[in-house]
């Protein structure tokens, strides 16, 4: 009966080890999506502000000729007997 | 109706930025909002857990819905990648556009810039093509003139002055142009007169001049035209004044009968005066080709 109880006691210890295994694999995968979650989003983020950061940099660079497109256009209808 | 069109365009692109950017706010929100779902629900598995007799259940069910959570977070996070990038390469085809068209602006101001360029020089080079010329280098219309007296006193105040002052140019080939040059070509076909004879400025056409003994400064500064009366005093070798002197540096000729023979007075009277600055109305040639017309035929005897 002792043997038995034993038997028994090793086999429930042995599955209760089987199943925290299966659980801390179930919680490493977990873990590891979140990681590889996380990674992607940082790598989103980097490769946004550097496509934003061009984009900007596009923005000012249209904006000053558009300045001076208007100046030039400026003087032009301000001076028009230049062009007579 | 095609004024509408155009509006209705301009809507619908309009539109279709703003659902762009709706569906991308929209997406975020939702992101946003799997926050408290995700806290509310671990909150609930644990207290479940703690409370029920049934363990392995509430196990089994929280790792299944952990699974579920993480995929719903996936989903959001990847629509959310993806309506952004969208947007953004949405606005940079915007701005490229822009780019173009204003590329497009720049090269027709460019263009109107060098079309004004272009013809602000051609017409500078018209203008430059108008050669003026002192008036006492103008031949062809001035022989038979009427010889005035302010083109003599010229003539005397050059000639002083020609022999003052340093030839600048050595031979008539360094300047093709000058008045010798038109003086030869003017007279090729006239024989020299008698080289004693009295310089005769009335019968000028007879003066068979060459460049090689004739040369000619250019006036530069102007030259008040002295009287004819000093111009024929001159002649006869008074030392009042050299108006031959003045403009003409002449040289000993070669053959004695190719030089001018008014000018062997000028050369043999001993004093050269330096001629006031006279006025210049006349050319210098006014003098040695005047009309016959008007002034009578004198003889002046050169000593």
């Amino acid at each position: 009966m002792a043997r038995a109880g034993g038997m028994t006691n090793a086999v429930n210890v042995g599955i209760a080890v089987q199943a925290d295994w299966e659980n801390r694999e179930f919680i490493a995968n977990i873990s590891l999506n979140i990681r590889r979650l996380f990674d992607f989003l940082l790598q989103f983020e980097a490769t946004t502000k550097g496509k934003l950061a061009a984009l900007n940099e596009k923005l000012d660079v249209l904006e000053h000729r558009l300045q001076v497109l208007e100046v030039q256009v400026s003087s032009v209808t301000t001076n028009p007997s230049v062009f007579n | 109706m095609q004024q509408r069109r155009p509006e209705n365009a301009a809507m619908t692109f309009d539109e279709v930025s703003l659902e762009r950017s709706k569906g991308f706010v929209q997406a975020l929100q939702e992101l946003k909002n799997l926050r408290p779902q995700l806290y509310s629900a671990a909150e609930y598995c644990e207290k479940s857990y703690l409370h029920s007799e049934q363990k392995q259940m509430v196990l089994d069910n929280l790792k299944e819905y952990a699974v579920r959570a993480l995929v719903n977070a996936v989903d959001h996070l990847g629509t959310v990648a993806y309506k952004l990038t969208d947007l953004f390469e949405q606005q940079s085809s915007d701005v490229s556009t822009i780019e173009l068209k204003i590329y497009c602006l720049n090269q027709q101001i460019l263009t109107c810039q060098t079309f004004t360029d272009k013809e602000g020089l051609r017409q500078q080079q018209l203008f430059g093509t108008r050669r003026r010329h002192r008036k006492h280098y103008i031949l062809p219309n001035v022989v038979g003139k009427r010889v005035e007296s302010s083109s003599k006193l010229q003539i005397a105040n050059n000639l002083t002055r020609a022999q003052s002052k340093p030839l600048p140019h050595a031979s008539g080939n360094l300047a093709p142009k000058t008045l010798s040059w038109h003086l030869s070509s003017e007279s090729n076909s006239a024989p020299s007169s008698e080289p004693h004879t009295a310089p005769r400025v009335e019968e000028s056409k007879s003066f068979k001049v060459t460049s090689d003994s004739f040369h000619l400064l250019e006036a530069e500064e102007p030259t008040a035209p002295l009287p004819l009366k000093s111009h024929l005093q001159a002649a006869k070798g008074h030392p009042t004044t050299d108006p031959a002197s003045c403009t003409f540096g002449v040289k000993d000729p070669v053959g004695g009968t190719k030089t001018l023979s008014g000018l062997k007075s000028f050369e043999n009277s001993g004093r050269r005066e330096i001629c006031p600055p006279p006025a210049r109305n006349r050319s210098i040639l006014s003098a040695f080709f005047p009309r016959n017309k008007t002034l009578k035929p004198k003889r002046v005897l050169v000593s």
